[in-house]
């Protein structure tokens, strides 16, 4: 009999709390995680993502194994002797090529590889093969077995024969290297996989969206193996599966439209047969009957739901069932047709041609006929024009395109090829669905979580399993360089090597992007102002015949900005699910209201009070999760800030006047809000009851060290990406 | 590795004022150690009107501290040596008006004016070892987060309390005078009848005390020998409980209420001091130099006294000068043992009673229990 591992790939969060404070993964796309008992069995829906200390819960992944006619075996089970669980977690950021957007796609040919786009590698000052191996985290693989078991991927456990195991040493900014994470066994012999906590560090200021050399973070990702032993004496069994460490997921109820889930059954269906009946030979199925509820209904709640993160009024049409998308007549076609229309085509990933969907904004440019494409999101690359500005041989990416399947079941809907009603077939595991569902899938700049490597059929076994590259590498340990899009399966920390290291640089400067619409070519562009000043001069009093010029034109100020984006330009959203932007505020009480110095229902930027990409890596545990405050009324949804940690922020409202000069226009005020690092308000401290004293201890611990140890440096360098506006 | 002028272990109004005075007075650099992170609840205690002079010498308003730091005593009831009770200001002292200090509140402006005066301060200090490197101090620490840590200084001050490790590494002698524990717990009462309310009551295996920290939280602590705290599981709160309910004068108040955790704290209450002879460029203040029994109300105005007379000492050129201040901690402690001594002999209705037979056994031979 068979077996298998659910989810095949797995997706664990990291935290800064307490290693023994977790919850556990959601078990369905935009469900909530979950609380657990002390057997690590699920109880109820997480009551609160952080500690007493505002820090954030680690989510662990817990791993199940299967037989083929979808029962679990356990150590329950009647002939199972033992179950083994093997996990090689690894971190290759600071050891991969630095992020170039879509330089180094294979899936746009061999021309596109680093080596012909001269990608440079992070850290380049380390030359040698043997050295740049020493960039990688890896601490070796832990096994776990039995009931309750664990182990942790820290220094002080690396096996005695891995012989190739580096992790960073003490860093001048941040936090110090710690562990990449902890396995845990429940009272039935499951595997319960947790990340590393949140910490970062490096050596150099932070430069850009893609980190900085000589940082880290805890990031990791890396292969699962189980072996099963059966009481009887039948043969063991070895199956395997993969998990990825995630950054928190800030709004897990909300869903992007494009999830990884959408990709990995993309890759499913075009290259492994995952769903014949729908693409076979090279071609998808006119055909083919959609399911409603299955295929199409998905992607409008998901456009709905994205109102509660970012502005995009725009796409309030497709979720407003001013037709009913249910109905598959004949003569609701012309609808639907219209609907889909709206909808972006796909690039045909060949470079060198710019006249491409993608590239285009609007629906039209006649008056009266204009609405931005869907999804009204950045594509893939809308931040460079690729290969150093060299405009003959780009990847310009600018707008969002579902995916070809997302694509196809659409087409097939609009033209009214469906179903309606709950479907008999799911195509896919709906654990193997619910733990890359809620992870990124598009676009990738590199996204979040992992990045379009995952679009190449290479890095897979067959549909839904990453392939590995090997069971064993305690000898020669992992490979800094080598490419695992060119084939031959993933090394342990392939998966989130491409990320930005580390994460918190991607996560504050990628929420939004204002992206030109008009040069297909041209992303950004360097803009000179200058200002010129002309003056007349009249001269009195001259001898008669004398002449003298009457103007004289000076050449006064010229202002240089590097890379901005070019006008016209469009405000787009990356990807705000998981880096949200426009939300609301959600306090209800008195000392809630007072903490955060707004009314709640406000609509205000989420990321307030972080101002650089330094405060991001030391305090992103600070920022709030969004959460629907009326779950329990399905249908209804009210989605606010919860749990963010107000007490780290000062807020002052600055008059207009003191820009413009003028005291009238102090009437208008702009909040400010800001990380105080001169003085915590004592204020503050004191206002708590008795019974918080513990708190405001704590608050003050934290004050002291903050003073006391290195804070985070940012250079004061140019954005090459997003946006220095911030609501 | 950094270094400092000075560095202080122990993050205590003893430590804090060190600090304070240091930097004021002598302008000196200085780094402070402290194993806790803060979160810990301290239990408020009685302090005497002097607490203000000695907040002025450290250039600090009574202002700063914030509204309910300080608030009067008025009197506290005691039943103590019989069944009738008495009301006076203190058993201890004869200090005029007394104050219940807020301790969260105290602590926290004392530290916070040290770092606003240019201190650093890091808590969570783990396995802090001091040696002396010919005539510079080197202290070393695990701290959970940066790892080891390493700083150097010329003085050192050991202000980190009566469980302090420092005497110990250095081979300074303690002497113990008797094995007291407080078995306590925080309790809410949902009628906020607590305020400014203090109870004391003593037992036959030794006495108990109240003590209203607000309105609705008071609290509660059981002092005893620790031997007899185990002969009796007087640690359990079932057991702390039934002995609790056997107060006259404590347990009616307490009608109604709830502890706020579920288990007792149990915190050394014991009396000692250091009595060989200190290192060069070393003292030791507050509870690390001399620790007194809870009935004193000493603890936190010795700790600034002892701080700020132990830090012009330590600054005096002239080596003797802590000789001096040494001297006077021994004095200090032998007046408070008098003086703890005529306290007890105040009970006389259990002198079978092994915890109040010691104390008598204190009083006819004058001299201390046991060696440590």
């Amino acid at each position: 009999m068979s077996l298998s591992i659910h989810p095949s790939v797995g997706v664990a969060r990291l935290g800064n709390a307490d290693g023994n404070d977790f919850v556990l993964n959601p078990i369905k796309i935009g469900g909530l995680p979950f609380e657990h008992d002390d057997n690590l069995q699920p109880t109820t829906d997480v009551i609160h993502f952080k500690d007493e200390a505002g820090r954030v819960r680690r989510q662990g992944q817990v791993f199940k194994v299967l037989d083929e006619e979808g029962n679990e075996l356990t150590l329950d089970s009647g002939n199972v002797k033992s179950i083994e669980w093997s996990v090689h977690l690894a971190n290759k950021k600071a050891a991969w090529y630095a992020f170039s957007e879509l330089n180094g796609n294979l899936l746009y040919g061999e021309e596109n590889s680093y080596k012909n786009r001269g990608v440079e590698w992070r850290n380049a000052t380390v030359t040698s093969e043997s050295e740049r191996q020493k960039l990688i985290i890896d601490l070796g693989p832990r096994t776990v077995a039995g009931c309750l078991d664990s182990a942790e991927f820290d220094k002080d456990s690396i096996p005695s024969n891995y012989t190739k195991a580096s992790y960073p040493g003490p860093v001048l900014q941040g936090e110090n290297f710690k562990s990449l994470g902890t396995l845990r066994t429940d009272n039935k012999g499951r595997l319960v996989v947790l990340g590393g906590y949140g910490r970062a560090g490096g050596n150099t200021d932070l430069e850009g969206y893609g980190g900085g050399d000589e940082w880290f973070d805890d990031i990791s990702d890396g292969p699962v193996t189980c072996v099963v032993t059966y009481k009887d004496g039948s043969a063991a069994k070895t199956i395997k599966a993969w998990v990825v460490v995630g950054s928190p997921d800030f709004a897990p109820e909300i869903v992007n439209i494009s999830t990884l889930n959408d990709t990995f059954f993309d890759v499913g269906v075009r290259h492994f047969d995952l769903v014949p009946k729908m693409y076979t030979h090279g071609e998808f199925n006119d055909d083919f009957v959609a399911n409603f509820e299955r295929d199409i209904q998905p992607i409008i709640h998901r456009i709905s739901q994205y109102q509660w993160v970012a502005n995009v009024q725009s796409m309030s049409g497709f979720f407003s069932y001013q037709f009913d998308y249910r109905d598959n007549s004949d003569a609701n076609k012309s609808n639907r047709m219209k609907y889909y229309h709206y909808f972006r085509q796909l690039d045909n990933k060949t470079i060198g041609d710019y006249d491409q969907p993608q590239q285009t904004l609007m629906s039209s440019s006649e008056e009266g006929k204009i609405l931005p494409m869907m999804p009204m999101n950045s594509g893939s690359n809308s931040v460079k024009s690729a290969n150093a500005y060299d405009l003959t041989n780009n990847v310009v990416e600018k707008f969002l395109a579902l995916d070809a399947t997302q694509m196809f079941l659409l087409k097939q809907w609009a033209e009214g090829k469906f179903a309606l009603g709950t479907a008999d077939t799911l195509y896919v595991n709906e654990m193997d669905a619910a733990s890359i569902g809620n992870c990124v899938g598009l676009p990738m700049c590199p996204g979040i979580e992992v990045t379009w490597s995952l679009q190449n059929s290479k890095l897979y076994e067959m549909a839904y399993q990453v392939k590995h590259h090997k069971a064993d590498y305690s000898q020669q340990g992992l490979s800094p360089s080598r490419d695992e899009c060119e084939g031959g399966g993933c090394e342990p920390g392939d998966l989130t090597k491409r990320m930005a290291c580390p994460w918190q640089a991607d996560f504050f400067n990628c929420t939004v992007q204002v992206v030109n619409f008009s040069e297909p070519k041209v992303n950004k562009a360097t803009q000179v102002d200058t200002t010129l000043s002309l003056t007349n001069y009249v001269w009195k009093d001259l001898p008669d015949g004398v002449k003298v010029p009457e103007q004289y034109q000076v050449l006064a100020t010229q202002d240089v900005e590097e890379k901005t984006p070019l006008p016209p330009a469009y405000y787009s959203y990356w990807w705000p699910p998981q880096s949200p932007w426009d939300v609301l505020t959600g306090e209800l009480d008195v000392t809630g209201q007072l903490n955060s110095h707004l009314p709640a229902g406000q609509q205000i930027n989420y990321a307030r009070g972080i101002n650089s990409y330094g405060q991001m890596v030391e305090h992103w545990s600070a920022l709030a999760f969004i959460r629907d405050r009326n779950a329990k009324s399905e249908g209804f949804p009210y989605f606010t800030e919860s749990e963010r940690n107000h007490e780290l922020f000062d807020f002052k409202e600055v008059g207009v006047g003191q820009i413009s000069g003028n005291s009238e226009d102090n009437d208008t005020t702009i909040p400010v809000f800001f990380i105080n690092t001169t003085k915590v308000s004592l204020d503050k401290l004191k206002g708590e009851t008795d019974k918080k004293e513990t708190k405001k201890g704590k608050l003050m611990a934290q004050y002291f060290e903050e003073r006391a140890f290195k804070p985070v440096r940012t250079k004061n360098t140019l954005h090459r990406s997003g946006t220095r506006m911030r609501g | 590795m950094d270094k400092y002028d000075v560095i202080v272990i122990g993050g205590g109004p003893a430590g804090a004022t060190c600090a304070l005075s240091l930097m004021l007075h002598h302008h000196k650099t200085v780094l402070l150690l402290e194993r806790g992170d803060f979160t810990q609840q301290r239990i408020g205690e009685q302090v005497s009107h002097s607490v203000f002079d000695f907040l002025e010498y450290l250039d600090l308003s009574r202002d700063e501290f914030g509204e309910g730091c300080f608030v009067p005593n008025y009197g506290k009831i005691s039943y103590w040596g019989s069944d009738i009770a008495s009301h006076h200001h203190s058993l201890f002292t004869a200090q005029g008006q007394t104050y219940q200090l807020d301790r969260a509140m105290f602590d926290e402006t004392l530290l916070m004016t040290m770092v606003a005066r240019g201190g650093t301060i890091i808590p969570r200090c783990k396995q802090i070892k001091v040696a002396q490197q010919g005539s510079v101090w080197q202290v070393q620490l695990s701290h959970p987060e940066q790892g080891e840590l390493h700083y150097q200084s010329d003085y050192l001050i050991d202000a980190s309390g009566r469980q302090s490790k420092i005497g110990d590494a250095l081979g300074i002698e303690r002497t113990v005078t008797d094995q007291l524990v407080g078995v306590g717990a925080f309790i809410h009462h949902p009628k906020r009848v607590f305020e400014q309310q203090q109870r004391i009551e003593s037992c036959e295996y030794g006495w108990w005390y109240m003590a209203g920290l607000s309105k609705d939280l008071a609290v509660v602590t059981c002092f005893t020998d620790v031997d007899l705290m185990k002969e009796r599981k007087l640690n359990r709160p079932a057991i702390w409980n039934s002995h609790l309910a056997k107060t006259k004068a404590i347990a009616p108040y307490l009608q109604g209420s709830h502890a706020t955790q579920a288990r007792l704290w149990v915190k050394q209450a014991n009396s000692q001091f250091y009595s060989s002879a200190f290192p060069d460029k070393f003292v030791a203040v507050g509870d690390a130099v001399a620790s007194f029994d809870p009935v004193s109300s000493m603890g936190i105005g010795f700790a600034m006294s002892s701080a700020c007379h132990g830090v012009q000492a330590l600054m005096n050129p002239e080596t003797k000068a802590i000789q001096y201040y040494h001297r006077d901690i021994k004095r200090i402690f032998d007046e408070y043992t008098a003086t703890q001594s005529r306290i007890y002999q105040k009970e006389q209705r259990w002198m079978n009673n092994s915890f109040w037979q010691r104390r008598g056994f204190l009083v006819s031979q004058g001299k201390p229990m046991m060696n440590a």
